[in-house]
């Protein structure tokens, strides 16, 4: 294979331009794999993504005691370990060769250089990734809620949060939380700029399911958990804390939330409304691009943690049945 | 912060969790992969063996040295075979108040108690509560405080909730004594308004039962001075796993995964409470949400 990969016809890569597509090819390195090959395991810190131009690939996922469990099986075309470019990068699934496959792989490193300076091209390849990491994790909640047999309907609405006056130093706290600590003070400013900041008690309700995330939640100070209640167990989706997000969902639409939010701690949190955060994801500022790599790893952050061998709890008593706390309108 | 293992189940020999696992609990504490900082505060190991004389009483052995150095201890690992254990490598931050001594040494076992404690965890503010404490605190057990460590206080808290502070106790009795002591905690807490980021991951233990928790005070809400979470962001909600063998007869706590392939292993949800009991099947476990 001596000729650039033909990107233009890859789901993953449509919404590059054409100059963008030959530079991303240009970047790309083939492989060639006999049957039986890993591309990658499990755990393994990832050193790229490929794309398959022939042959098979089977996706499994080791299982306890040894055990593997199949995923799918992929043939031409197929983009496998794209996920990985963003985050931690840590490899989800094994990968293995099914039939002598051939392809390109995109090297992380070469990626993380463009990443870095938060190229045109890099930037919408992450903006794509994490629109795609979002489908994933609609899915994935879906999947589990019809494992608990939980049908996503509004428990309780949720009441509107007061508000909380911002704090002295509060962009230089927001500045060292994970979704923000990789940006520029003067980006961080822009972003929160106009945010209104919530405040919601232990137990108030932020998204209720059956019912469209409003805006997109940032949490600023304490803590709020996604999670999927049956009668007897809940399965936490995400117990996200300062410098993570709930309702990211809702930037696939205005489709009803599958899980509840509540604050699991007394928190505070930055209201980012969906044409703001759709403002960000299409800008071309530098606080836009850095947005797009901030969203983008929280979503893939958000969507390892529902993948993740998390155990379900058993409900604690009354804790299902329990009255929502009352929102307390507090001045922080 | 600290690192933590602790089994139960099956006799085994305490030397591959502590040294020859890949990730054992003497890597975490030069290397740890789930948080920061290095652990130099000293170790400690309660290990019973119902085939040696007087199987109620564990052995025991404390260190404030750093223990991948410590030969002793690997002549012991390599000798004691237990059906429980609690091992421990003390955190501390790098200040001169720190107080490194034998007395701080977890896992904590008043003499003449059936139950240990061991935490990985770190009450902020806690210089402010500890007397506070006193009054939930059972008649003798106050006085058998040694050490300056928190820990040693909850310990105190949580035998103080049962029935016989020094008898065995079941996994249901221990699951109580333990969620009792947390709202204790959150109480005095209150009372002292104190609301910063304090984990409080448990391992509690008569050698028979045990109860773990992975739970935390005013999580998110991160302290602002140098203490132990200032820097932590990814790992900021201390961490917890657990595995049980395939034939379900032993169960395994650690702070982080001791294999490099973790798929054997489960990570404990934030603000659960496990508890694991003896049964003719195995170990019988079950996690619980930790509501307070």
């Amino acid at each position: 294979m001596t000729e650039l990969p033909d990107l233009s016809a890859v789901d993953l890569f449509a919404d590059l331009p054409g100059e963008e597509l030959e530079h991303l090819a240009r970047l790309m390195r083939p492989f060639d794999e006999p049957v039986g090959t890993p591309l990658f395991n499990e755990g393994d810190r990832s050193d790229g993504l490929y794309l398959l131009t022939s042959g098979a690939l089977r996706v499994v996922r080791p299982g306890p005691h040894g055990m593997a469990v199949p995923l799918a099986t992929l043939g031409p075309g197929a983009v496998v370990g794209e996920l990985s470019m963003l985050g931690s990068g840590a490899r989800t699934a094994t990968v293995l060769v099914a039939r002598q496959a051939e392809g390109w792989r995109l090297d992380r490193r070469a990626f993380d250089v463009l990443r870095a300076d938060l190229r045109p091209m890099a930037v919408a390849l992450i903006r794509r990734l994490g629109m795609l990491a979002a489908e994933r994790m609609r899915d994935r909640y879906e999947t589990i809620a019809a494992h608990l047999g939980v049908t996503p309907a509004p428990g309780a609405f949720p009441g509107a949060l007061p508000e909380a006056r911002s704090e002295p130093r509060e962009l230089e706290h927001l500045s060292t939380t994970l979704m923000f600590s990789q940006m520029r003070r003067d980006a961080v400013a822009e972003i929160a700029s106009g945010a209104r900041r919530l405040y919601a008690a232990r137990g108030a309700v932020v998204l209720s399911p059956g019912v469209p995330p409003p805006a997109l939640y940032v949490v600023v100070h304490g803590a709020v958990e996604v999670s999927l209640r049956g009668p007897e167990t809940v399965q936490r989706l995400r117990l996200a804390g300062p410098g993570r997000a709930v309702g990211q969902l809702g930037v696939l639409g205005t489709q009803p939330a599958v899980a509840e939010a509540r604050a699991r701690e007394r928190t505070v949190l930055l209201e980012l409304p969906w044409p703001r955060i759709h403002a960000l994801l299409d800008g071309a500022g530098e606080a836009a691009r850095a947005f797009v790599l901030a969203f983008s790893e929280d979503v893939v952050r958000a969507l390892r943690y529902a993948e993740a061998p998390v155990a379900a709890l058993r409900v604690a008593s009354g804790a299902a049945d329990a009255p929502l706390q009352q929102v307390r309108a507090v001045q922080l | 912060m600290c690192r933590v293992w602790a089994h139960l189940g099956d006799p085994l020999l305490v030397d591959r969790p502590l040294f020859g696992a890949e990730n054992s609990l003497i890597t975490q504490s030069v290397s740890p992969s789930l948080m920061s900082l290095l652990n130099i505060g000293g170790f400690g190991l309660l290990a019973w063996d119902s085939e040696s004389r007087a199987p109620d009483e564990p052995y025991a052995y404390r260190t404030p040295n750093v223990p991948v150095f410590d030969r002793n201890l690997k002549a012991l690992a390599a000798k004691v075979h237990a059906h429980a254990a609690v091992a421990h490598v003390r955190g501390v931050v790098y200040d001169p108040s720190e107080r490194v001594g034998p007395q701080n040494l977890h896992p904590f076992r008043f003499p003449g108690a059936r139950v240990a404690l061991a935490q990985n965890g770190d009450l902020y503010g806690f210089s402010a509560m500890r007397y506070d404490l006193l009054e939930h605190l059972r008649p003798g057990l106050a006085e058998r405080i040694e050490g300056t460590t928190d820990t040693e206080w909850v310990y105190a808290l949580v035998l103080s909730q049962l029935e016989d502070p020094f008898g065995p106790a079941d996994a249901d009795e221990l699951a109580d004594a333990v969620t009792q002591a947390l709202d204790v905690l959150r109480e005095v807490r209150d009372k002292r308004g104190i609301a910063v980021q304090s984990p409080v991951n448990l391992i509690v233990t008569d050698g028979e039962s045990m109860v773990a928790t992975r739970f935390a005070f005013d999580y998110g809400w991160y302290p602002d001075d140098d203490s132990f979470f200032a820097g932590e962001r990814e790992f900021d909600f201390t961490t917890l796993w657990t595995t049980q063998s395939a034939d379900g007869r032993s169960v395994t706590i650690a702070s982080e995964p001791l294999t490099r392939d973790s798929t054997d292993w489960l990570e404990v949800p934030e603000y659960a409470l496990l508890t694991f009991s003896p049964g003719a099947d195995g170990i019988a476990a079950e996690h619980r949400e930790l509501v307070l």
